[in-house]
């Protein structure tokens, strides 16, 4: 195991894609400490910028300590291995992750596991915006593997995913499962407003507040639990399907106790009204 | 003093003087091929165990204008995948179907390539496409502007005035500086103005009561009495809908009668996307036989491929509404664009698949085409840059052409009902160097009637590809990798007389001319026809009459080849 902990207080971003235990396997200490990252603009080495310390087991671990909010890309394409980081993390952590596990006691910056397809992303603290959703303008989102977050996340969480699993503790921002096509999300909080927009397919499960429903969602009935991955969490929900915008079929799970906002209008979609 | 280079051991491939493979020496003087420089004074290249071919000639490729613009603001992912650094002499740059620029001119300067034209400009958005073409370094280029839906031309067309319609053309690309005339689904575009196509060559045009016949052989005629050195550009109607190849026939038997020598008069471009049989997308199948068949009888028409490689690439044509059948096909996100100028233009991205029974076939289609037209004078390699693929992926192309082993190797990756359909298999037509020279180069250039380019002739521009790769020695059949790993990065490209490549790396950077056709027609029937458009412009144009044509000065190294029309 590889320790890493920064030298300094770091106050320009860091792109450091080589902070990867693909990358760190079968290096002396000396080997990645040449590493190439970027601080801003400038080019420097991993030795430059954080100390190292060594322990022999487990052989594919790294462990930073301290504050890398800064450190971008850490984990970036990973296939096997143990990131574990004492500290919050800056953005695109385990971005295009295909494998290994990724453990944040801290908070994790925006695009946290990033059109990831493999593997395992936790989360202790909060996460930013675009949670497991891809860079702009592309279309292909998760594709496999878990995220889990134990507290918030912000907007646009799941965005393109088509596949695997997200599980989020606290409440989710606007736009949840935007454009989903595939895979599960689940929100033991709340979801702000417009969750499953242009969703074609997959399962959201809010088990808090849903601020509103979009209108392009149509009411399918009452379920008394949905089951998400291996765990079923218990309701009542609403399940509603759409987005029909799109034509899509994505299913919406939403608490029937936590929403008394919403019944009026089932009541009347059901009624035919 | 401009240097002197001679290139010496070499085996050179120049079709148009019938040189096939011979050791001959190349000796070039300020810019041009000559007979022969002093030894002593001027730089060696040593050519010996390698390939030397013109410099490579591409008559469609999308690289500049409105809509690759708009292309390159849908897909940040697409630069995102594929980047360069910048290096001392050359410029960074992004982008995989669509790059930048700059990147543009190196890309294909490193494959050996010095003239490239840009196939579908809206004459309106003219000045931007030669802004780009300013930015464009390391190749002579020009483009085609789109003048099948010109509402001017459909109408001199509905009222039978050919004459002063071929002075209308000729004020119009002499003005935008173009350099041919492209159609793109002519007819189709103005009615898409209006939410409506046109569905065979005879369906009438709204509004216009022409139809698309109409608009072929009146511009072909136009095209004849302009004596413009291109034939039409024809982007055919029905583009991309199965069954569509009985529409490209008859685009080419609708102007059979106007051939007079045998001089082609129509150039039917990336014909695999009109060359489909089938009724739906599940029964697609091949019409590169019969379309073939056509193509061998007839010497008045010539084509170029349109190859697909199974990548993520950006599809863009000026055909709106074929965009809008394939987003609404394929679900991606799309840009509908410059209907508010004299065509039309739509953006899809799309990935190609080794999977799809769909995209199987069109990848047969291409080769087909290639192999089952004998003449290869007739038949140029595209992949409609970046509608079937970029153009980096030409190497791949030559590959397939070249070699069995290699269409097979593919083969055993694709759609199994497709392959059981294709007549590929039973093809064993390979090209060799000569045809290869005569597919990228010589076929070309001679079908653009560009007299300097595509041959290594005396007097000819000196632009020069050579590759690493002996034709002695390697069986391209069998190992047609190293022939594909030989033509991605050429050994040495030589623009104007210069060494700008070496061993792939750009060397050199330098920018190329822009080619134009300067048309004069006789004075009385251009001012006759410029006082009705005078008036037609202050009533409904968005630019005066006057600003409309692009000063010469505008263009950074302006090339015009000045021609005298019968008209």
């Amino acid at each position: 195991m590889i320790i890493l902990r920064p030298k300094k207080e770091f106050k320009a971003p860091i792109i450091a894609e080589c902070i990867s235990p693909d990358v760190f396997m079968g290096k002396s200490i000396d080997e990645v400490a040449k590493l190439k990252v970027y601080e801003g603009n400038k080019e420097r080495t991993l030795g430059e910028l954080f100390n190292f310390s060594y322990e022999k087991e487990p052989e594919d671990k790294i462990m930073i300590i301290g504050d890398v909010s800064k450190v971008r890309k850490i984990g970036f394409n990973m296939r096997k291995g143990e990131i574990e980081v004492k500290g919050d993390v800056g953005m695109h952590l385990g971005a295009e992750m295909k494998g290994g596990k990724i453990t944040v006691f801290g908070s994790a910056g925006s695009w946290a596991g990033s059109a990831m397809s493999d593997g395992l992303i936790e989360v202790h603290g909060s996460a930013g915006d675009f949670l497991g959703a891809p860079l702009r303008g592309s279309t292909s989102g998760m594709s496999g593997g878990t995220i889990v977050v134990h507290s918030n996340v912000g907007d646009e969480a799941g965005a393109y995913m088509r596949d695997g699993s997200i599980r989020i503790h606290g409440s989710a921002g606007q736009f949840l499962g935007l454009r989903m096509r595939g895979g599960a999300i689940l929100v033991l909080g709340d979801a702000d407003s417009r969750a499953g927009a242009f969703m074609t397919g997959g399962r959201i499960v809010i088990c808090g507040t849903l601020r509103s429903l979009l209108p392009a969602f149509t009411i399918e009935g009452v379920r008394p639990s949905i089951k998400v991955g291996p765990e079923k969490v218990s309701g009542p929900f609403y399940l509603f399907v759409g987005d029909l915008t799109e034509g899509g079929d994505g299913q919406l799970f939403v608490s029937k106790v936590r929403n008394p906002h919403l019944s009026p209008l089932v009541t009347k979609v059901m009624a035919g009204e | 003093m401009m240097m002197e280079l001679l290139i010496k051991n070499g085996f050179v491939y120049d079709p148009i003087n019938g040189i096939d493979g011979e050791r001959v020496d190349i000796a070039i003087k300020d810019g041009r091929i000559v007979e022969r420089v002093d030894e002593r004074r001027a730089e060696i290249i040593d050519a010996s165990g390698m390939i030397v071919m013109p410099g490579g000639v591409d008559l469609h490729s999308h690289i500049v204008g409105g809509k690759v613009n708009s292309g390159r603001l849908l897909r940040p992912e697409d630069h995102r995948k594929d980047y360069e650094v910048k290096t001392k002499v050359t410029r960074s740059g992004v982008g995989y179907s669509i790059p930048s620029t700059f990147t543009t001119g190196y890309r294909y300067s490193r494959m050996g390539y010095t003239t490239v034209m840009d196939p579908a400009i809206a004459p309106l958005k003219a000045r931007h496409a030669h802004e780009e073409l300013n930015d464009t370094p390391m190749i002579d280029k020009g483009f085609y502007p789109l003048l099948g839906d010109w509402w001017f031309v459909l109408e001199f067309i509905r009222d039978g005035k050919i004459e002063e319609c071929a002075a209308h053309v000729a004020w119009l690309i002499s003005s935008v500086k173009g350099y041919a005339i492209k159609l793109v689904n002519p007819g189709g575009l103005e009615a898409w103005g209006f939410g409506r196509n046109v569905d065979s060559i005879d369906d009438p045009v709204p509004y216009f009561n022409i139809t698309p016949r109409d608009i072929i052989r009146g511009l072909c005629k136009v095209n004849q009495l302009l004596n413009l050195p291109h034939a039409i550009h024809i982007h055919t109607n029905n583009l991309g809908k199965p069954g569509n190849y009985t529409t490209t026939l008859d685009t080419m038997k609708c102007v059979e009668d106007l051939a007079i020598d045998d001089k082609p008069i129509a150039h039917v471009t990336h014909c695999q996307f009109n060359a489909f049989k089938g009724v739906n997308w599940k029964t697609l199948a091949s019409g590169a036989p019969e379309i073939a068949d056509y193509v061998n009888k007839h010497k008045h028409v010539t084509l170029d491929m349109g190859q697909i490689i199974f990548t993520d690439t950006t599809t863009m044509t000026a055909d709106g509404p074929f965009q809008y059948i394939l987003y609404k096909l394929t679900g991606n996100k799309w840009v509908n664009s410059d209907v508010e100028t004299e065509t039309s233009a739509g953006i899809v991205p799309i990935r190609y698949r080794r999977a799809s029974y769909a995209n199987a076939v069109q990848w047969s289609i291409g080769l087909e085409l290639a192999l089952l037209i004998k003449d290869t004078w007739k038949v140029y390699l595209t992949t409609d840059h970046p509608n079937g693929g970029p153009f980096t992926e030409y190497p791949r192309v030559i590959a397939w052409l070249m070699s069995r082993i290699a269409r097979e190797r593919t083969m055993k990756r694709l759609n199994k009902r497709a392959v059981a359909k294709m007549t590929l298999p039973s093809i064993d037509r390979e090209y060799t160097f000569y045809e290869i020279a005569i597919a990228t180069r010589a076929g070309p250039a001679r079908s653009l009637g560009l007299k300097n380019k595509g041959h290594l002739g005396v007097g000819a521009d000196a632009d020069v590809a050579i590759y690493d790769v002996n034709p002695k020695e390697v069986n391209p059949s069998r190992q047609y990798k190293l022939v594909r790993r030989a033509f991605r990065r050429a050994a040495y490209t030589i623009k104007s007389g210069e060494v700008v490549v070496k061993n792939g790396e750009i060397v050199k950077s330098m920018m190329g001319d822009t080619i134009w056709c300067n048309i004069h027609v006789m004075p009385s029937l251009a001012e006759d026809v410029a006082k009705g458009l005078k008036k037609r412009f202050r009533e409904y144009w968005t630019v005066e009459y006057d600003n409309y044509p692009i000063p010469e000065k505008y263009l950074s190294i302006s090339y015009p080849m000045e021609i005298k029309a019968k008209v």
